[in-house]
């Protein structure tokens, strides 16, 4: 059978990267084919190429047997189409102006939308794929479910017969991830040919009709689920290699008695629709400890974090740090009494982009005697204390002057982690502290987080990645709607499955919950 | 002055700005701030005047105006678009250039400096509308119009229609609001952006012509502001054509009342200031509304979880399990 996409020889280059080494691909209709690897593996440069997005530099693409060369636009009208990670959708405009965008049917007068007949069609998609959305919903109010529905919906109704699927679940709650499975299994039943980049190993097993792996722009291996060869074991290896990096754990401790940060009843609303994002939380970080907070994103972790750094203000409920009320203070003076931040965000929040490394290690702390006298800049401490950071957080690229833009992602990270940790926090939030880097980057921030453990400073870790969160949680908590589905205190792999009960708000131990209402009654 | 002539005046002087505030809104919606408003108003005073000298016609000289303002605005938009030039700059020097330009070329054009009047055989013939020139009160403020009073009238509608149910709406309003997604499913940008900021010349051009054409005159700098007043309009109104309209109808209603009361001894100073006093406020008044209604439900919900409000906590799924204190 020839298939509906045949990629021969891919090459593409980026400056400093290959992204794909001579890659062979296909898709057959009516199968599942898995494209795995790690982060950085080359496989979104892959699909992107598929896609139209970019171009190859050596290298075919076959569109059922012809061979083409198209753009985004081009793509679309050879049926291909891609749900992206970020999902292309105006938050503004309703599910239904959204799906019709760019390809919306017309009246016999020209240029005037024919909504009725659009209405009918997707209405009638809807039901095929027996999706319950209204059309009329602002995309705005819609969950990231709902979202990746309206982004299949999309390219079904530009009559897509090859879908590309880029992590689609990682944004996804184990209940969601499984709809989607079903709405896939659909698509596949209907003769479409699905392409479906993932790294997570029980996805694909469980999804894919054959799978490529990919490592640093080259395929490693290819197995089908017919041969029986598709199995979790040999993905992993193939996909981590033979030089495995070892990824950096932290030796569990247990909990400690003295508490560094002390949250009590926090409560706090969104400002805009008053609706409650932290429903009356209570927990604390001892000394030493790094208490990881897992969580689908979304629950309520960012406006948490924003709460504690002192970015918005709470409703009702008391922070202390180091035995300190810090609850009604700015956050200048939060970062006097010990707290540090790497924030989620590194462009926005993280640095000034457009500063230079050394104004970016002092931001903050300008004012202090050590880099001011007399409100001149002490220009000679300044780069000095900035030269000996470069150095000891082997921030690459790095010197005097340079705007930290020019950084690599990872460079990037370090120097926020040098400006953090070199001001010795009492407490240090870190935020979705390894994403989008590199391993090595990676473990890098990964030793310094376990370092400030060591010596006895508390961690606040918050991440989506469950890996991470296992490897350097002394401790779990998981949010869900505001609070805290529950908590994990011996942590260890098989925590997995209870973490992830947990994200989408299950308690496995509903004895607990019965007893936790007789607790409940009692306080009243 | 009774109060029907007032709202026919009223009426007669709204109409310039609100065809500018409604050329505005278009590239508004594409998030390219209309600062050339002035400037292309003014501009399209100038051409209508010479327009209508040139080919002694006021209708030659609209179209005139309108066509030679919207070339203008492809010369803003290849800035804007292609060579990525700062739109505020760009729609600054637009401004400072065209009334440069205007002040200029009265002496090569018409041999004259200040002010010049178009013979009175050129005015702009107004109308007797069938059946609105007949009912009492309608009449005086409807009646006997220019032609394009009409059409401005009629155009926040027409506006309102482009945007919600057509091809183009739809591409200009994805446009405006996430470029990147309009850009993921074919729509050329680029090609809606040229016909936004070009539509706004047209439109402001035709604000000009029939300023200028209804006086029958030009002077320089005539504008006087006008175009600024469209863009205070525009900014209320967030893009929405039909407010856009509201905010015009107020601002004119204002310049309407300086007419009437100057003769009356009160100073035109005060009263000149009055529609752009208005204007502060409306621009001013919405978020402090908000904020303050913000701050209230604030108060109000943390007053709720302070006293235990049972909703609230019913709220809290897994309080129990977790989250009293160790």
């Amino acid at each position: 059978m020839e298939s509906l996409v045949e990629m021969r020889g891919i090459v593409k280059e980026f400056p400093n990267i290959l992204a794909n080494d001579k890659v062979d691909f296909f898709l057959d209709g009516g199968k599942v084919h898995a494209l795995v690897g790690e982060n950085g593996a080359g496989k979104t440069t892959l699909m992107r190429i598929m896609f139209g997005m970019y171009r190859q530099d050596e290298g075919e693409i076959l569109i059922a047997g012809k061979r083409q060369s198209y753009t985004v636009a081009g793509a679309q009208k050879l049926g291909i189409a891609m749900v992206h990670q970020n999902f292309m959708q105006i938050p503004q405009m309703s599910v239904l102006e959204n799906i019709i965008l760019g390809h919306a049917p017309q009246t016999k007068a020209r240029g005037i939308i024919d909504y009725k007949s659009a209405r009918t069609r997707i209405q009638k998609l809807l039901q095929d794929m027996g999706m319950k959305l209204n059309p009329d919903m602002l995309v705005q109010r819609l969950s990231v479910g709902e979202r990746q529905k309206v982004e299949i919906i999309k390219a079904l109704y530009i009559g897509a017969r090859i879908l590309i699927f880029d992590e689609p679940t990682a944004v996804l709650t184990p209940q969601e991830s499984g709809e989607l499975f079903k709405i896939i299994n659909q698509l596949k039943s209907e003769g479409k040919a699905i392409a479906y980049i993932s790294h997570k190993l029980n996805e694909v097993t469980e999804i894919a009709d054959m799978a490529t792996v990919m490592r640093r722009g080259k395929v490693v291996d290819y197995m089908t689920r017919e041969s029986g060869e598709m199995t979790r074991v040999r993905l992993a290896t193939s996909m981590v290699g033979q030089d495995e990096f070892e990824m950096v754990v932290s030796e569990k401790k247990p909990v400690g008695a003295e508490n560094i940060l002390e949250v009590k009843n926090l409560w706090a609303s969104d400002p805009h629709t008053q609706s409650l994002k932290i429903k009356g939380l209570n927990f604390s970080v001892a000394k030493g400890e790094i208490l990881g907070i897992g969580g689908v994103e979304g629950n309520g972790q960012q406006e948490l974090i924003e709460l504690i750094w002192g970015a918005t203000k709470q409703l009702e409920g008391e922070i202390s740090l180091d035995g300190k009320d810090i609850s009604h203070t700015g956050v200048h003076e939060r970062r006097e009494a010990g707290l540090g931040y790497i924030s989620e965000d590194r462009m926005i929040t993280g640095v000034s982009a457009e500063a230079s490394i050394q104004e970016n290690i002092v931001g903050g702390k300008e004012s202090s005697a050590e880099f001011s006298r007399a409100g001149l800049l002490r220009n000679g401490a300044i780069n000095d204390k900035t030269l000996a950071l470069i150095d000891q957080f082997d921030i690459r690229g790095g010197r005097l002057n340079l705007p930290v833009k020019s950084l690599s992602g990872g460079n990037m990270q370090k120097v926020i982690l040098a400006r953090e940790i070199s001001r010795n926090p009492k407490l240090l939030i870190a935020a979705h502290p390894t994403r989008g880097l590199d391993i090595g980057a990676i473990n890098f921030v990964r030793e310094q987080l376990i370092a400030q453990k060591e010596k006895d400073a508390a961690v606040l870790l918050i991440t989506a990645d469950l890996e991470e969160l296992l490897a350097l949680s002394d401790r779990i908590l998981v949010m869900y709607e505001g609070e805290f589905s529950g908590e994990v205190r011996n942590v260890s792999e098989e925590s997995i499955q209870e973490i992830g009960l947990l994200m989408g708000g299950i308690v496995k131990d509903a004895i607990a919950k019965e007893n936790g209402g007789k607790h409940e009654a009692e306080a009243h | 002055m009774n109060i029907t002539q007032l709202l026919g005046l009223t009426v007669r002087l709204l109409v310039p700005t609100l065809l500018v505030a409604l050329g505005g809104i278009f590239s508004f919606r594409i998030k390219v701030f209309p600062l050339g408003l002035e400037g292309y108003m003014l501009a399209g005073c100038f051409l209508a005047v010479t327009g209508t000298y040139l080919f002694g016609s006021p209708y030659l000289g609209m179209a005139f105006a309108a066509i030679l303002v919207m070339l203008l605005a492809l010369i803003f938009a290849f800035f804007v678009i292609e060579l990525s030039v700062n739109p505020v700059i760009c729609a600054f020097a637009i401004n400072t250039i065209v009334a440069g330009m205007t002040r200029f070329l009265m002496i090569p054009v018409f041999g004259s400096s200040g002010r010049i009047y178009l013979d009175s055989a050129l005015a702009l013939p107004r109308f007797q509308v069938p059946i609105i020139k007949s009912i009492p009160i309608v009449a005086d403020i409807f009646n006997n119009h220019s032609a394009l009073v009409y059409v401005a009238l009629l155009l926040p509608f027409v506006i309102q229609f482009v945007y919600y149910k057509t091809n183009y709406g739809l591409s200009l309003r994805a446009t405006g609001a996430y470029e990147e997604a309009a850009v993921a499913v074919g729509i050329s940008t680029r090609k809606v952006r040229y016909i936004a900021l070009m539509t706004t010349g047209c439109l402001a051009g035709l604000g000009g012509a029939q300023l200028s054409l209804t006086a029958n005159l030009f002077n320089v700098g005539m504008t006087d502001g006008r175009g600024f007043t469209a863009l205070a309009a525009i900014v209320l109104s967030a893009g929405e054509p039909i407010r856009a309209f509201l905010g015009c109808i107020l601002f004119g209603l204002c310049d309407a009342l300086v007419l009437n009361l100057s003769s009356e001894g009160i100073p035109i100073q005060f009263l000149s200031m009055l529609p752009y006093i208005l204007a502060i406020l409306f621009a001013v008044m919405p978020p402090v509304i908000r904020k303050l209604s913000e701050r209230t439900a604030f108060s109000k919900l943390q007053l709720r979880i302070r006293q235990n409000d049972p909703e609230i906590l019913a709220s809290r799924a897994f309080h129990h399990s977790v989250n009293s204190e160790e």
